[in-house]
């Protein structure tokens, strides 16, 4: 089964010009629910109206407003798409960066990359961003919104990931950790100890979405007609205390090893 | 909001600051439970990295009215009242079942307040295409007797760091079990909320061949290409939204010139969601702050009435449910509030005491609207001079 492309741009950087395909990389498997008129068992239309006088206000007679603290500034269509950004296929790359440079929490949604006809140029593209284990930043436009994303490697394959804006995230530089006494070095040293004790493979296919899950059975069943018991999970109770519970920790640890 | 509610909270945040109690306002934590780490306990709560942007756009009528999304049946010319209304699926061509709250709550996994560490995978193992969303662990001494909390957490955040290594754990926000990845930087824990395995495809899956064998001579033309853009460091600078930019500049254009100003109205309807929201705002503590605080003091923020366990995890259930509706559109309704509005409080002139009290983050930003030059490498105190 071959997926549509979601977009078509062209990367570029000095004189290269490398044209792609943006394929997403996420499913949407979650169970999406309609909104029904309960009498009916119809779906329900939708219309926007003005509370205080309860009429519907047309399409026509919409507007977007930002809203500040004593007022709203109003917005009119056409200026709002004089605002946005000018359509291009340009993907510019401003930087290489080194794997890793990018704080994770920048990362948003990732979308694999293909050949736009010349292959040739992308194959090279491919080897030389995996080869030189550096990351591109770079900006786009795409459907009237502005996109900042990192260009990667993927075992191979390169990936575009979708990046937040500045105005998006929280300046984790910016905050002070816990602070108190130093630290006891051989506290850490056992804690160290005990993190490399419970060392393992990220093996992200091991866990499932148990929710999601129950959700799809549950239509499934309504789908059947049948109707469907789920069982509640229980919960477990927490300890305290810590050198001793470290220490006691790492003596289950290593008897299991 | 009544007048006389906006008056006395305000009246609890000026003076000292009332860090308990109910003159405390900001963001709450998303979610707080115990991190068990061998049979070690550490009560933390979370809060979100991330949050809505500085500015967003809402519907309004030709009089800067706010409106509302309301749903009509078929036929009917009144909005249907949310007795009326009722999730379903479509089970056939054009044929609906209904499926009940109750039903969808009985789906939801208990909430556990516990994250159970036991598997420490290497930080380069994990792949960026698993990140879905960011947030802070805070330490939380007031869950147990003394500050016990800030030990723990400070012991944990400095042996993963000298390990190299990330937890991955599961934990139940909102009725549904999140996959995380529990990462410390610099005596910092973040939860990175992952997605799970079978949210990705692969290139096969898509039908994607593996890029085939390079032409070496255009591979090191294409390397040196990039060589030429080479750089060390990040400078988030470069994440700036120029469209967001260009939106705020015309707004306060427009505010100097009053064109196209609507006044928000002195009393308000309920239904008129937004302007509560943004009169919140000025009384909102920022996130950032809040954060701050509750690292230094190892402690959350308490949650209003009391609001532990049962009470509250049924609201969050709720509200996921709620948008989890495809008929609900994201641009409607009011935002999380958890930023206020940042752009309008930004623009008052802070004295002097006040701008030492600002995150970085906010002083970043008053910097960016003053277009101060070398901004992104400015320390907070060399921001509060250039601010001055």
């Amino acid at each position: 089964m071959s997926a549509r492309a979601v977009w078509k741009g062209v990367i570029g950087f000095g004189d290269e010009r490398v044209p792609v395909k943006l394929y997403t990389a996420v499913s949407d498997r979650n169970v999406h629910f309609r909104l029904l008129d309960r009498r009916r068992h119809r779906p329900v239309h939708q219309a926007m109206i003005e509370p205080r006088s309860g009429k519907t206000v047309s399409r026509d007679d919409r507007h977007k407003a930002v809203v500040g603290k004593q007022d709203r500034i109003l917005f009119d269509t056409d200026e709002l798409d004089e605002l946005a950004p000018a359509p291009s296929r340009d993907i510019e790359v401003m930087h290489f960066l080194p794997q890793g440079a990018i704080d994770n929490q920048w990362y948003q949604r990732p979308y694999y990359l293909g050949p736009d006809g010349d292959e040739e140029t992308f194959d090279a593209f491919a080897a030389a961003l995996a080869n030189s284990g550096r990351e591109g930043l770079v900006h786009w436009v795409m459907r009237h919104k502005a996109y900042v994303g990192a260009l990667r490697d993927h075992d191979g394959h390169p990936v575009l990931i979708t990046l937040r804006h500045l105005d998006e995230v929280v300046d984790a530089d910016a905050l002070e950790p816990p602070g108190g006494a130093k630290l006891n070095a051989k506290e850490v040293e056992m804690a160290t100890d005990l993190v490399e004790a419970y060392a393992a493979d990220f093996e992200p296919a091991t866990y499932q979405d148990e929710y999601r899950q129950r959700l799809e059975a549950l239509v499934e069943a309504k789908r059947s007609g049948k109707r469907l018991k789920v069982k509640r999970r229980r919960r477990q109770e927490p300890t305290d205390d810590i050198v001793s519970s470290l220490e006691a920790s790492l003596a289950r640890e290593r008897k299991r090893a | 909001m009544p007048k006389s509610g906006a008056k006395t909270s305000k009246a609890s945040n000026s003076g000292k600051p009332h860090h308990h109690g109910e003159g405390f306002r900001g963001p709450r934590p998303f979610w707080s439970g115990t991190i068990a780490f061998g049979l070690v306990n550490l009560p933390v709560g979370l809060y979100p990295a991330q949050h809505s942007r500085d500015v967003t756009l809402k519907e309004v009528d030709d009089k800067g009215r706010p409106l509302s999304r309301r749903f009509f049946s078929e036929t009917g010319r009144k909005p249907l009242k949310s007795s009326e209304l009722a999730r379903g699926v479509e089970v056939g061509e054009e044929r609906y079942v209904v499926v009940e709250d109750q039903e969808i709550e009985d789906a939801a996994l208990e909430h556990r307040r516990e994250i159970t560490l036991s598997r420490f995978v290497p930080l380069d193992e994990l792949d960026p295409l698993y990140f879905r969303r960011a947030y802070f662990l805070v330490p939380d001494s007031r869950a147990s007797s003394g500050d016990g909390a800030l030990k723990p957490y400070r012991l944990l955040a400095a042996a993963m760091e000298s390990a190299n290594r990330a937890g991955i754990a599961t934990l139940v926000m909102r009725g549904r079990e999140v996959l995380v990845a529990i990462v410390a930087e610099n005596g910092i824990l973040r939860a990175e909320a992952l997605r799970f395995h079978d949210e990705l495809r692969t290139p096969q899956g898509i039908g994607l061949a593996p890029p085939g064998e390079p032409d070496a001579k255009r591979e090191r033309r294409i390397r040196q290409a990039m060589d030429k853009l080479d750089a060390r460091h990040f400078d988030p600078d470069q994440l700036i939204d120029p469209h967001i930019e260009a939106l705020k500049k015309r707004v306060r254009q427009k505010r100097r010139r009053h064109q196209d100003v609507a006044p928000i109205e002195a009393t308000r309807s309920r239904e008129a969601g937004q302007g509560d929201e943004s009169e919140e705002g000025a009384e909102v503590i920022d996130l950032m702050q809040v954060l701050k605080r509750s690292l230094k003091r190892g402690r959350v923020e308490p949650t209003p009435k009391g609001g532990k366990g049962k009470g509250k995890e049924k609201g969050e259930g709720a509200s996921t449910r709620k948008s989890s509706s495809s008929a609900r559109s994201s641009n409607q309704g009011a935002q999380p509030s958890d930023r206020g509005s940042a752009a309008g409080k930004s623009r008052k002139a802070p004295a002097e005491g006040e701008l030492a009290r600002l995150s970085r983050e906010t002083l970043y930003r008053l910097a960016q609207q003053r277009d101060i030059a070398g901004r992104s490498g400015m320390t907070k105190a060399q921001l509060i001079e250039a601010l001055q």
